[in-house]
C-alpha cells in the first residue's frame, strides 16, 4: 500500500517537473548577461623596460599578428595600439579589459600583466552584438 | 527541421562563451614548457627499464598485495556503522540532483549564473573522480537515481528478463552520447539544455531499473556506474562484500579485475575520449582539419568534424591497442588468443587515462569550480544570497610552474602504476620471467607512446 502511495507520489512529482518545464520552454528566456562595462586602463608610470608594445591589426575580423598571440611576462606592462577596419568592441578575457575601436583609428589600450595565463582575445560587432569572436590570445608567462 | 536545431543552437551560442573544449567554462592553461615535456617523456622510459630490471628476476607470480582494513580504526568503524550518516549523504545526493533539473530549467539561462552547468561538468564531472580513487566507489553510495528508485521502493522484481548478450554495450552507447555532448554538441552548458537532458535521462534510468531490475540496469546500461566502477579499481580503498573497508596500494586493485571484451571497448572508449577532449584543446588539431578557430562561430563549426573525430578516435585507440597485442602473441608464440591476451593486459590502460583526466582538469576544475561557492547562495541566478557566498571573489592566479609540475609528476606517475599493472599481469599470464619479460615489452612502447601523446597533448598551444 505504502509502495503504492510512494509511486504515486514519484508520478506526482515527475509530472509536476514536466509541466513545469514545459512552461519555461514556451515562456522562453530573458537575456541574464551582465551589461558590459567599458574600461580603459591607461599606462601608469612604469619601469620603461617592462613596457610591451604591440601593435594591433583587425582587418576582416581577424587579428593580422601571425601567430595572433600577445606574448608577455607577469609584471610587465602591456601597451597595446588598436586598429580596425571596422566599428568594434574589443575584449581580453579575465582581464576584462575592453575598448570601443572606430573604423580606422588608433585606440590604445595599457594594462600591468598581473595575471599569468593564456586569455582569449574577442571582438563583438554592431549586428552581432553579444556573439564574441576570437581573433587571438594574450599569454601571460609567469616569471621564471 | 535541420535549420530550426541550427537557429536554436545560435540563440543559446550568443549566451554562451566561444569554447572548443570541455563542457563549459574558461580554460586559461598555458602550455607546459618543452623542458618539462622532455623530461617527463624521458622519465617514462627510464622509469619503464627500472621497472623491468627491478622485477626481471622474479621467479613466480604472487597475487597479493597489502591492506589494511581500516574498520580497525575506531572512528572509521563508528562512521561505517552509522547508518544514518549514509542516509544524510543520499538524501544529500538526491536533493542536488532536484536542485540541478530544477535550475537548469527554471533558472537564468546564463551558464555562469546557473548552478546546473558547474555543478554537471565541473564539480561532478571534472572533481568527483578525486573522492573514488581516495575512498572507492562513491557512485555507488551517491547515485541519485539509485538512491530514488530505493527511496520509492519500487518492486525490484524485474518485469523482463535482461537480455545478456547484450552485456554492458548499453552503457557504452550512453557513455559515447555522453561524451558527444560533453565535447561536440555546441551548448552543453545551457542550463535549459542540460536541466531537460538530464530530466530525460532520469526518465530512461528509472524506467529501465524497474523494467529489467537495478542492478542489472546499473551494471549493464548506466554509463556513470560503469565508468565509477573502472575507475574504483584504480582506486586505494575498497569495501569488501563481508563489510571490510580495505586500504590498498593505489591501482592495486586492477590486478583483481578481467574484462569482457565489451568492458574492453568501454575501458578504451574512455581512453580516447578524455585524450580527445585534449586534442580538440589543440590548435593542431584545427590545423589539421583545416578550420580556422579564429574569427569562427566556435563548436557549431565543427560539429561534424568533431562527430566523426571522437569516432575515430576511439577506432584509432583500439586499433593501436590491438596491433600491440598481437605483437605481443607473436614474439611470445603464445596459444593464448589475442582477444584473450588483451582482456588480460587491458586494465594497465586505467591509470594512464585516469592521471591524464586528473592534469588535464586540475586548473579548469581549480578556477571554474570555484564558481560553485557563489552558487550554491544564489543557484538560480535570481540574485539571491542564502548563505552569504554569493559576492565571493574567485581567485584568478594560478602559480603555473606548480601546475606544470603537478600536471607531469601526476602523468610519469600514472604511467610507472601502469608499467607496474602491466609487468604483474604478464608474470601472471606466462609465470616464466624471461616470457613475461619478452611480452611487456611492446605493451611497454604502447605505455611510453600513450604517455608521451598524453605529454604533448599539455605541451602544444591550445584554445
Amino acid at each position: 500500500m505504502s509502495t503504492q502511495k510512494n509511486k504515486n507520489f514519484l508520478v506526482g512529482i515527475v509530472g509536476l517537473i514536466f509541466l513545469a518545464m514545459v512552461a519555461f520552454t514556451f515562456m522562453g528566456t530573458e537575456d541574464e548577461s551582465v551589461g558590459n562595462q567599458i574600461e580603459i586602463e591607461v599606462a601608469k608610470e612604469v619601469d620603461v623596460e617592462k613596457i610591451k608594445e604591440f601593435e594591433i591589426n583587425i582587418v576582416n575580423r581577424k587579428m593580422t599578428l601571425d601567430p595572433p598571440l600577445i606574448s608577455v611576462e607577469v609584471g610587465d606592462q602591456v601597451l597595446l595600439n588598436i586598429k580596425s577596419d571596422e566599428n568594434l568592441r574589443f575584449h581580453i578575457h579575465e582581464y576584462d579589459h575592453e575598448t570601443m575601436l572606430m573604423a580606422d583609428e588608433v585606440k590604445v589600450l595599457s594594462f600591468p600583466a598581473m595575471l599569468p595565463g593564456r586569455f582569449d582575445i574577442e571582438i563583438h560587432s554592431g549586428e552581432e552584438e553579444e556573439k564574441a569572436i576570437l581573433i587571438g590570445f594574450l599569454e601571460v608567462m609567469p616569471k621564471a | 527541421m535541420k535549420k530550426i536545431f541550427f537557429i536554436i543552437i545560435l540563440l543559446q551560442l550568443l549566451l554562451l562563451p566561444n569554447a572548443y573544449a570541455h563542457g563549459f567554462g574558461s580554460k586559461i592553461d598555458l602550455p607546459i614548457p618543452g623542458y618539462l615535456y622532455w623530461f617527463g617523456g624521458g622519465a617514462a622510459v627510464i622509469a619503464s627499464f627500472a621497472i623491468i630490471s627491478l622485477f626481471v628476476k622474479s621467479k613466480s607470480y604472487d597475487d597479493s598485495y597489502w591492506t589494511y582494513n581500516l574498520r580497525n580504526l575506531g572512528l572509521v568503524n563508528t562512521l561505517y556503522k552509522n547508518k544514518s550518516l549514509l542516509n544524510v549523504f543520499k538524501i544529500i545526493s538526491i536533493g542536488l540532483f532536484i536542485l540541478t533539473i530544477l535550475t537548469g530549467v527554471l533558472g537564468a539561462q546564463f551558464p555562469i549564473k546557473n548552478f546546473a552547468p558547474t555543478f554537471v561538468w565541473v564539480i561532478w564531472w571534472g572533481g568527483f573522480i578525486w573522492l573514488h580513487i581516495l575512498f572507492g566507489n562513491s557512485w555507488n553510495f551517491v547515485n541519485p537515481w539509485k538512491n530514488i528508485f530505493e527511496l520509492i521502493k519500487f518492486d525490484e522484481k524485474p518485469l523482463r528478463q535482461y537480455p545478456e548478450k547484450l552485456k554492458s554495450w548499453p552503457a557504452f552507447g550512453f557513455f559515447l552520447i555522453f561524451a558527444w555532448i560533453e565535447l561536440v554538441y555546441p551548448t552543453p552548458a545551457y542550463p535549459q539544455f542540460l536541466g531537460n537532458i538530464i530530466f530525460v535521462y532520469s526518465v530512461i534510468v528509472l524506467a529501465g531499473m524497474r523494467v529489467f531490475g537495478k542492478d542489472r540496469w546499473l551494471d549493464n546500461c548506466e554509463p556513470f556506474t560503469v565508468f565509477f566502477n573502472f575507475v574504483s579499481s584504480f582506486s586505494m580503498t575498497r569495501v569488501t562484500s563481508d563489510g571490510k573497508i580495505l586500504l590498498r596500494p593505489i591501482a592495486s586493485g586492477l590486478l583483481d579485475v578481467r574484462y569482457r571484451f565489451d568492458q574492453l571497448c568501454f575501458l578504451i572508449l574512455i581512453l580516447s575520449v578524455v585524450s580527445f577532449d585534449g586534442l580538440i584543446s589543440t590548435l593542431f588539431w584545427y590545423d589539421f582539419i583545416g578550420i580556422d578557430v579564429f574569427g569562427g562561430s566556435g563548436r557549431l563549426d565543427v560539429i561534424y568534424v568533431n562527430t566523426v573525430g571522437i569516432l575515430l578516435s576511439f577506432i584509432v585507440f583500439f586499433s593501436v591497442f590491438y596491433s600491440f597485442v598481437i605483437i605481443a602473441k607473436i614474439i611470445t608464440q603464445t596459444d593464448i588468443t589475442v582477444v584473450d591476451l588483451a582482456q588480460r593486459f587491458v586494465p594497465a590502460l586505467l591509470p594512464i587515462s585516469i592521471v591524464y583526466h586528473l592534469a588535464h582538469y586540475s586548473s579548469y576544475f581549480f578556477l571554474n569550480g570555484q564558481l560553485i561557492i557563489k552558487l550554491i547562495s544564489d543557484p538560480f541566478g535570481f540574485g539571491w544570497d542564502i548563505f552569504g557566498t554569493s559576492s565571493y571573489e574567485i581567485v584568478r592566479t594560478i602559480d603555473f610552474i606548480l601546475l606544470w609540475n603537478y600536471q607531469v609528476v601526476v602523468i610519469v606517475i600514472g604511467h610507472i602504476l601502469s608499467v607496474y599493472v602491466v609487468h604483474r599481469i604478464s608474470l601472471r599470464i606466462f609465470k616464466d620471467s624471461k616470457k613475461s619479460i619478452i611480452s611487456q615489452a611492446p605493451i611497454l612502447l604502447l605505455m611510453v607512446g600513450y604517455t608521451v601523446l598524453g605529454l604533448w597533448l599539455l605541451s602544444t598551444s591550445s584554445i
